[in-house]
């Protein structure tokens, strides 16, 4: 199978810091990619390499068959990104928004229309196209932004936490979309800080930290292999007894991994729960908090 | 082809911005120079009968249409750009698309020298009534003039406003690059009044050379071959020097 996109040994230094230090990943053709990790880990400054809105430091990189230095518009125009931070232009409606970036692709007027309406429903904002941005809620703004990247209709779709600040039924929207996206062929990857959300939509997740790629695989496969199957969420302290079994202090209460039902008897009160990739994550990046580098 | 499309998209989505905020970018960049020439036109010209060998009035048009050009086009290439690269982040978003940092440039450009027309053409119009204007194709001529000046003004503040990183850097721009335009290069006083110093300094600043050609062009004075091959080759050159220079500022600091 074909990779729509190739990493291999990326590094990226800013002045001194290093951001990302070797991330080395694979998105196959079709398929959709999670890429996972803490705040400041790298996803953001990764996509941007991607999208060529940085230049990586060293490494080679392979976008839909091309080289870096051979991407040209041909190559670009088959590319739709989600930023992180929304740059919608303020001051013009949902509809202008749409057509300019539809022209900056040098998409005819007529196709440019038929898309917007097309993904406008898409994103079930299709009554809010007279409207200008800034009278938008932010989850709004968010569903546009995801709208806007599919306005030149892109076989490659790049997604930098498309669903933060969305409510529930929009975020269930998105992932039926995205699904649909994956049914029609198109490549999809994305960053998220949800694991329920990767879980769902993804057939690959690359778990980076500190710049580095700490663990690949699919859902299954990353669970399976990295934690225990069962897990009890009781209250703190740890009861007496359960010190062999791997535990996390989640702050209100503490999680008791195990590969049996063993430490049921001698808990109280409790949840249990078959392992996630929530588990994963925090094994693989630590529990405590990422205040800063 | 699909190089200049790229270009005129960037264009056209800044003339449906500049749309969309028409009333408080009228009011700013036009009202404005049509006050300042009524006060000049009335005050200066009860004092002054005529200023460089012609009628005050006609000497005060072509000043006031370029100035006003330089204003409008002075703060969108300082905080237009800013707002546009740090803080609405529409260049990023112009760069996830095939569009790459020259085409923006060179939209940006352009618009900039439909921004340096609008107001020259508002006050040109305003004069004429008041007989302020000596050619209706040397006005046009003008124009063309005061766009390429537009595109020079705009190149050398963005060639420097794309590589800071907070706003108030650019806020030495006003009282060292726009007012000394201003006052000292001609607009509605002689250079000549000015100690000798003065003079020289005024040469490098586009105002002057800008001023040089518009001024015979639309009062239908001759225009010496001389000033018109040295005014029109610092416009055209310093243009050329800096939108490179921006370019190169705007890809550091977009993609590095
Ligand atoms: N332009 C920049 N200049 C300097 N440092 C930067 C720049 N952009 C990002 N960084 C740093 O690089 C690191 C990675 O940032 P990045 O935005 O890629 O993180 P992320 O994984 O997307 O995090 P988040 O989940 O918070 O979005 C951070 O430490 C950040 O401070
Ligand atoms: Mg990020």
């Amino acid at each position: 199978m074909n990779n729509a996109v190739k990493l291999d040994k990326i590094h990226k230094k800013f002045g001194e810091f290093e951001a990302v230090k070797e991330v080395s990943f694979s998105v196959p053709e079709g398929k959709c990619v999670s890429l996972l990790g803490p705040n400041g880990a790298g996803k953001t400054t990764s996509l941007k390499m991607i999208m060529g809105l940085l230049k990586p430091s060293s490494g080679e990189l392979e976008i839909l068959g091309a080289q870096a230095n051979e991407i040209n518009h041909h190559i670009k125009s088959r590319i739709g990104l989600v930023p992180q931070d929304d740059n919608l232009d303020p001051d013009l409606t949902v509809e202008e928004n749409l057509y300019v970036f539809g022209s900056y692709y040098g998409l005819k007027k007529e196709f440019i229309k038929e898309q917007t309406t097309k993904v406008l429903e898409f994103v079930s904002l299709a009554d809010r196209r007279k409207a200008k941005i800034s009278e938008l809620s932010g989850g709004m703004r968010r569903r546009i932004s995801f709208a806007r990247a599919l306005v030149s209709d892109p076989d490659l779709v790049i997604l930098d936490e498309p669903t933060t600040g969305l409510d529930p039924q929009a975020r269930h929207m998105l992932w039926q979309k995205v699904r649909n996206l994956k049914a029609e062929g198109k490549t999809i990857l994305l960053t998220t800080h949800y694991m329920d959300e990767a879980e769902r939509l993804s057939d690959l997740i690359v778990l980076v930290d500190h710049g580095q790629v700490i663990a690949k695989g699919s859902p299954r496969e990353l669970i399976k292999e990295h934690v225990e199957p069962h897990v009890f969420e009781a209250e703190k302290p740890l009861p007496q007894g359960l010190e062999k079994f791997r535990n996390e202090d989640i702050g209100e209460s503490v999680l008791i991994y195990s590969t049996d039902l063993s430490p049921e008897k001698k808990l109280g009160t409790f949840h249990h729960r078959p392992a996630n990739l929530e588990d994963v994550f925090l094994k693989l990046t630590g529990r405590s908090l990422r205040e800063s580098n | 082809m699909l190089y200049l499309q790229g270009i005129l998209a960037v264009t056209k989505r800044h003339l449906l911005v500049w749309k969309a905020m028409f009333f408080s970018s009228f009011a700013l960049y036009t009202l404005e120079p049509l006050l300042v020439l009524f006060a000049f036109g009335f005050g200066l010209g009860q004092a002054f009968e005529t200023m460089g060998g012609l009628p005050y009035i006609q000497y005060v048009v072509p000043g006031m249409m370029i100035s006003a050009a330089m204003y409008a086009v002075a703060f969108d290439a300082a905080y237009g750009s800013f707002l546009r690269r740090v803080f609405q982040k529409t260049y990023d978003a112009m760069l996830a698309s095939p569009l790459n940092v020259q085409q923006i440039t060179f939209g940006e450009i352009l618009y900039a020298m439909i921004r340096a027309m609008f107001p020259a053409s508002i006050v040109c119009a305003v004069g004429a009534y008041f007989g302020g204007v000596g050619s209706i194709i040397g006005v046009l001529i003008a124009l063309a003039v005061i766009a390429l000046t537009g595109a020079c003004i705009f190149t050398m503040i963005l060639s420097y406003a794309s590589r800071i990183k907070l706003l108030n850097r650019i806020d030495f721009m006003m009282p060292m690059f726009l007012t000394p335009q201003f006052l000292f290069c001609g607009v509605f006083i002689e250079r000549s009044m000015f100690p000798d110093w003065v003079q020289a300094l005024a040469q490098i600043f586009p105002l002057t050379h800008a001023i040089n050609l518009i001024r015979p062009l639309v009062s239908n004075q001759s225009l010496s071959a001389d000033v018109l091959l040295t005014s029109l080759s610092y416009l055209i050159i310093v243009t050329a020097f800096f939108t490179f220079y921006s370019i190169r500022g705007l890809k550091k600091a977009l993609t590095e």
